[in-house]
């Protein structure tokens, strides 16, 4: 039934962008390749860095065009990659590592490292909950799919608690942070940007949020980036190439000017509060560039020993019997020279 | 002696083998173009895995079971009384069945969610948005087929002194009967998907939440396993179904006839 609908709700999606696309000024017709493309989620400000480079023309001047296609959920991506529905998409890195570590033969490989995870528990204040101790007896909301949850055990023994400890219970994205408003759980698992956004757009003041950051407590974990099915990536490697080139200047001209990212990313979706959208496009280039990847190695690029690191928490976290190289679920090479792959000069507030 | 055998063949031999012959296709049809277990897993994957993972299916499918029942029970008696309700009184009809239809035409999916936010997650909302789903197909069907009451009959009874309530409990509701059961074989299988619908959304049990956990650990099997548990499920309840409606208005029917 939610299949169902999730599977009629992206088509209805993808003809409302087909109208908006047509109502755009017509390019000058050159024989552009057609690439769809799958979003992590609904359009929001992040994906800015995506629409202004497909407004400016850099994906055309590589003779590509992009179909980008809202996604389901971020670890859900990974599925419809395997799968071959999509051979790019935006999506979960802890995912890959998880699928790729279960199914070497069928990968999907990770090419561009957008902004590290910011897992947290998120309570409110009046709930008695300011420590990982504190979580003790409580009553925690946590999707199914959520990386957060996925990643309490880690987070726990990092933490000198159990999960055992506390009561569980789980519901649908979207009920997540109602429920925590409601008072029918006393926190949640979240990404902490989605559970800001959400409580600040549900009229919350920030001074009453509380959030439990895992990456205060013990647990650096790799967030979101562009990921590939590794059979194309062979495949078609030139192509790949030129997507994260245009995908890559997309996020430099953000970093100038945001505003003109974000227009980008409003113009397709009416619906979005641009305040709101703003916030979170901010919110991920913040995440960018404060990763001590990007400094190492340039925007975009991960490096070893932080994959490795995620892979350690992941495989003790999903029980995993084996621990996949970094180098089996990512692939650098086509990131462009990291000249062209610089920190912003100004800072971003 | 014959005759029954044949009749054998016709209700319970060809159905099986159908269903039978369905799995095979599938089955060759992956093997031939070589489908990727991530859009659809071959039968012979789904079969083990639906053996060896049972303690956690048979849990989950009895909490879908029972909500389902709940929500169906519910459901059924609620959509009788406003049925024959709306067909005896037409005055209650003008008034109300456009608001019923339009409340009907809310998708689930919308309401599930914010049942949920007022009664919190779990079995309550699974049974409430089953119940929902099945009320109005029920009421619409029944109060139809009151209003068609013979008038005939209807004028012999009121004529020998017989009151309007007896006149419906006597000939009205009797004649709903056949229809009431041709709504219930449509309401058994909805509820199934209220309730499941409800335990994606919110619950810690139940087919519908062990199927989007299993979906979120990339356990394709599993997924297929409960969907699996979901169609016996399914057929079960309506061959339940079945039985009843030939104990109650085996009447209606031809002899051998087919519902």
């Amino acid at each position: 039934m939610t299949l169902f609908v999730r599977s009629m709700i992206s088509p209805a999606v993808a003809f409302a962008l087909t109208l908006g696309a047509l109502a755009l000024p017509a390019k000058p017709a050159a024989a552009l390749e057609k690439i769809p493309l799958s979003l992590a989620w609904t359009i929001g400000g992040s994906n800015g860095p995506l629409y202004i480079a497909m407004d400016r023309g850099y994906f055309a001047a590589e003779g590509l065009e992009i179909d980008a296609v809202p996604g389901d959920g971020s670890a859900n991506v990974v599925n419809r990659l395997a799968s071959g529905a999509y051979q790019i998409g935006f999506g979960d890195v802890p995912s890959v590592i998880k699928y790729d570590t279960l199914n070497p033969d069928k990968k999907v490989m990770v090419i561009y490292n957008q902004f590290p995870s910011d897992l947290s528990i998120v309570s409110l204040k009046g709930r008695g909950i300011s420590t990982p101790q504190d979580l003790k007896g409580k009553t925690i909301g946590a999707p199914t799919g959520d990386t957060a949850y996925k990643m309490f055990a880690a987070f726990a023994s990092a933490n000198k608690i159990s999960a055992d400890d506390m009561k569980w219970e789980h519901m649908a994205i979207t009920l997540r942070e109602p429920m925590l408003i409601q008072g029918k759980v006393d926190a949640i698992t979240a990404n902490e940007s989605t559970a800001y956004f959400a409580l600040k757009g549900a009229g919350i003041p920030d001074s009453d949020m509380v959030f439990i950051r895992y990456p205060e407590h013990g647990i650096n974990l790799v967030g979101s980036g562009m990921m590939v099915n590794e059979s194309y990536a062979k495949e078609h490697p030139d192509t790949v190439r030129k997507i994260v080139k245009a995908f890559n200047h997309g996020w430099e001209d953000s970093f100038a000017d945001p505003k003109a990212s974000l227009d980008a990313a409003l113009k397709r979706d009416p619906l979005l509060k641009p305040d709101i959208e703003m916030g979170r496009l901010k919110y991920a280039i913040k995440g960018m560039v404060g990763q001590p990847d990007a400094k190492k190695a340039g925007i975009g690029a991960y490096t070893d020993e932080t994959l490795a690191a995620s892979i350690d928490i992941i495989a003790a976290s999903e029980k995993l019997t084996t621990k996949i190289a970094p180098k089996d679920m990512s692939d650098m090479s086509f990131l462009p020279p990291i000249a062209e792959r610089h920190l912003p000069t100004a800072t971003i507030n | 002696m014959y005759t029954l055998s044949r009749h054998t063949i016709r209700t319970v031999v060809s159905p099986i083998a159908f269903g039978l012959g369905l799995i095979l296709t599938w089955e060759l049809v992956c093997d031939a173009f070589k489908v990727s277990k991530f859009i659809i897993p071959r039968p012979a994957a789904i079969g083990p895995m639906f053996f060896s993972h049972w303690s956690v299916i048979w849990p989950n499918a009895l909490q879908t079971l029972a909500t389902t029942f709940s929500g169906f029970a519910i459901g059924i008696s609620a959509g009788f009384l406003l049925g024959v309700a709306l067909g005896a009184s037409a005055n209650l009809h003008k008034t109300i069945f456009a608001t019923l239809i339009g409340i009907n035409n809310i998708p689930k999916v919308a309401f599930t969610p914010l049942i949920v936010l007022s009664v919190g997650l779990g079995t309550v909302p699974a049974v409430i948005t089953s119940a929902l789903i099945v009320v109005f197909p029920i009421a619409i069907v029944v109060s139809a087929s009151v209003a068609q009451m013979d008038p005939e009959l209807n004028d012999v009874m009121r004529s020998l002194g017989a009151s309007r309530y007896l006149a419906m409990v006597k000939i009205g509701i009797p004649q709903a009967m056949p229809s009431f059961f041709a709504a219930l074989k449509i309401a058994i299988t909805l509820a199934l998907v209220g309730s499941f619908l409800s335990e994606t959304v919110a619950a810690n049990r139940g087919l519908g939440y062990m199927m989007s956990r299993a979906a979120s650990d990339f356990d394709v099997e599993l997924v297929f396993s409960g969907l699996t548990m979901l169609v016996v499920i399914a057929i079960i309840l309506y061959v339940l179904v079945i039985v009843a409606e030939r104990r109650v208005v085996g009447w209606a029917y031809r002899k051998g006839g087919s519902t």
